[in-house]
């Protein structure tokens, strides 16, 4: 179990097995507390009353894709400057121009390792 | 007055008669020699070149007589071509055959001396023919040297038909095997102009293919020759050699200036001394969208193999870390799951491919429809029951069979019904019901009390991987294949698929197809 000061880390992927995978590896390999959730909408009532420390999105969402859903989170006063690591299926998939201002630490291609998953958000976190 | 039939070849005749003499380029000069060699041979002091007309017989060369016309009816022309014969009457006011006709009363005519004027296909298109106003018969050694020069003036209008036809074929030719290219062909001269254009510029650029010639290149095709591109370099700036041999992708403008993306290849000849330019011109709307077509079915396949091999290998990287059973059991089962989805994908890819290029054929027989769905109806019941939800079949036509292939049929239906049972909500009922259309076509339905689809997205439904966001769930298809796969089955059968739904109010899927049925 993660210990309760750990950072919690927001999941949003509309497959569920990806959010299972995703949320073991994080929880188990680098002992975070994770809310996974399986749409933009979802995410953005939590964050309402949440705080998160890394945002992990998938592009590829029907309805509120992982663009808008980034525009959203970047409008809400609590997520300035949080950092998102994007999971994309295809290499060629739409993605913000300037990565950097959207505030994107990472692109992840699916498939990709969790135990890198991990260590990126590891690293992401060692920097703040 | 006696009838004057017709020949049994008229209508080949007529046409050869206007093949022979056309008003344009009319042969007078060889027809006036020829009246002059008949002259001089038989004696006679008047001669004519007769040709019979569909209604009229008319001299159309003429020696001491005036050219003039008769109707069929009272030409002496006119009965003498219907014989194979020559025509040789001493007086015709005094014979009966001839002697009440307009030509014989009004020329005043009494030896007629005609040699009929033959094609190689025996068609009399009118006759050579000499006359005298004193009574007279030709002495018949002189017959044979009369038909001569009638065979000899039919071989010369032959010849000047042929070598007329010669001069033009090559060029005619040539033109009708541009015509029926659906690439448009431009030649453009070097000063820019467009020289020559085929038919198919009225359609690619709406214009009138003799409006076009004469006007700029550029009007049409503005960046073929712009510098820096990857186009032509000017050709008329520089004396580069102009060897395009790849095509090249650019904007066009048609008549009216609206844009289009055709693909052009260049080429460059020596006409008459000056450079002359080819341009082949294709509409690439066509092949965009192919291409269009192709990329995004590519994409969404990637997406689809992406999402569980990142289960599997997420799966696989975690059976090292320290897990409890329960969740080395969670991620056993998520690979399972996982790699079942990439067959069942991979299975429906190819599925689709086959099905839509027409590579499976069906095997069809007459099958019983309630015996048929009962069989169905047994395997996905344990699926209905983990979901709590009830299974039922309605039959409006009993005993009826239909001609079909059974084990594609069925696999429509438990793909339609599945997709039911995985969206209506538990303790709802999802019915199958199978009906006489008023066309005689059966009609299977199948009802569930479910989310519902939205009518902007039925359209796609029936598209590959057209998935729907709420409706994804793993159970049935699994790619956003399986609705694909049941229209293409059902079209091979010559039916068609459907589905009546409204959000809230759940879905009704339903195919027809045309049978035949039996009741037996």
């Amino acid at each position: 179990m993660p210990a309760p000061e750990a950072p919690s880390l927001l999941v949003i992927d509309d497959d569920p097995d990806i959010r299972k995978i995703v949320n073991l590896a994080l929880t188990r390999l680098g002992g975070f507390h994770v809310i996974a959730v399986g749409s933009g909408e979802e995410a953005l009532k939590l964050i309402q009353k949440n705080q998160f420390k890394v945002v992990i999105l998938d592009m590829c969402m029907p309805h509120m894709d992982g663009e808008m859903t980034l525009r959203a989170l970047r409008e809400m006063p609590n997520m300035q400057g949080v950092p998102v690591v994007l999971l994309t299926a295809y290499a060629c998939s739409r993605l913000p121009e300037d990565l950097a201002q959207w505030g994107i630490s990472r692109i992840l291609e699916k498939p990709f390792d969790p135990i890198e998953l991990n260590r990126h958000i590891k690293e992401i976190l060692k920097k703040e | 007055m006696e009838q004057t039939t017709k020949p049994p070849n008229e209508a080949s005749r007529l046409r050869s008669l206007e093949r022979l003499l056309p008003a344009e380029g009319f042969p007078r000069g060889l027809l006036q020699k020829t009246l002059e060699m008949t002259c001089k041979l038989t004696g006679f002091p008047m001669a004519a070149v007769s040709v019979v007309g569909e209604n009229v017989q008319r001299f159309v060369a003429t020696i001491g007589v005036s050219e003039c016309e008769f109707d069929r009816e009272n030409s002496v022309c006119a009965k003498a071509i219907l014989s194979a014969q020559p025509t040789l009457i001493p007086d015709l006011s005094t014979d009966l055959r001839y002697a009440n006709l307009t030509f014989t009363k009004a020329t005043k005519m009494k030896a007629y001396a005609g040699i009929p004027l033959r094609t190689s296909n025996g068609e009399a298109i009118g006759m050579l023919c000499a006359f005298d106003l004193q009574a007279r018969l030709l002495p018949p050694h002189l017959v044979v040297a009369f038909s001569s020069i009638a065979g000899m003036l039919m071989e010369a209008l032959d010849e000047r038909l042929c070598s007329s036809a010669s001069e033009n074929s090559d060029d005619s030719f040539l033109i009708a095997v541009f015509d029926s290219l659906t690439d448009v062909v431009l030649t453009v001269d070097a000063s820019g102009a467009i020289s020559s254009a085929n038919h198919t510029v009225e359609k690619l650029f709406g214009i009138d293919r003799l409006r076009i010639i004469g006007q700029p290149i550029r009007r049409f095709l503005p960046n073929l020759f712009s510098e820096g591109k990857s186009s032509i370099r000017n050709p008329y700036a520089t004396s580069n050699l102009l060897a395009i041999l790849e095509t090249m992708e650019m904007t066009a403008r048609k008549d009216s200036g609206e844009p289009i993306t055709v693909d052009v290849r260049a080429g460059r000849l020596l006409r008459r001394g000056s450079r002359t330019f080819t341009l082949v011109v294709r509409d690439a709307s066509e092949r965009k969208r192919i291409e269009k077509m192709k990329d995004e079915f590519i994409a969404t396949i990637s997406h689809e193999l992406r999402t569980p091999l990142t289960v599997l290998r997420g799966a696989l990287s975690l059976f090292d870390a320290d897990l409890s059973k329960a969740e080395v059991k969670e991620l056993l089962s998520l690979a399972q799951e996982n790699t079942d989805r990439l067959v069942r994908l991979v299975n429906d890819i190819l599925e689709i491919e086959r099905l839509e290029t027409g590579h499976i054929k069906l095997q069809p027989q007459f099958e019983p429809v309630a015996k048929l769905i009962e069989g169905i109806l047994i395997l996905l019941r344990p699926m209905a029951v983990a979901r709590h939800i009830k299974l039922l079949a309605q039959h409006a036509v009993v005993n009826a069979s239909i001609w079909c292939d059974k084990d594609r049929i069925i696999q429509t239906l438990t793909n339609l019904i599945a997709n039911a049972i995985s969206f209506a909500p538990p303790n709802t009922e999802v019915c199958v019901r199978t009906a006489l259309t008023p066309e005689a076509n059966l009609r299977f339905q199948v009802e569930d009390k479910g989310p519902g689809i939205l009518p902007e997205q039925v359209g796609k439904l029936f598209q590959r991987f057209s998935q729907l966001g709420n409706r994804t769930a793993k159970t049935g298809g699994g790619a956003g294949l399986g609705l694909a796969i049941a229209r293409a089955i059902v079209e091979l059968h010559g039916g068609r698929i459907g589905v009546e739904s409204a959000p809230g109010e759940g879905s009704n899927f339903w195919f027809e197809l045309p049978g035949p049925l039996d009741f037996s």
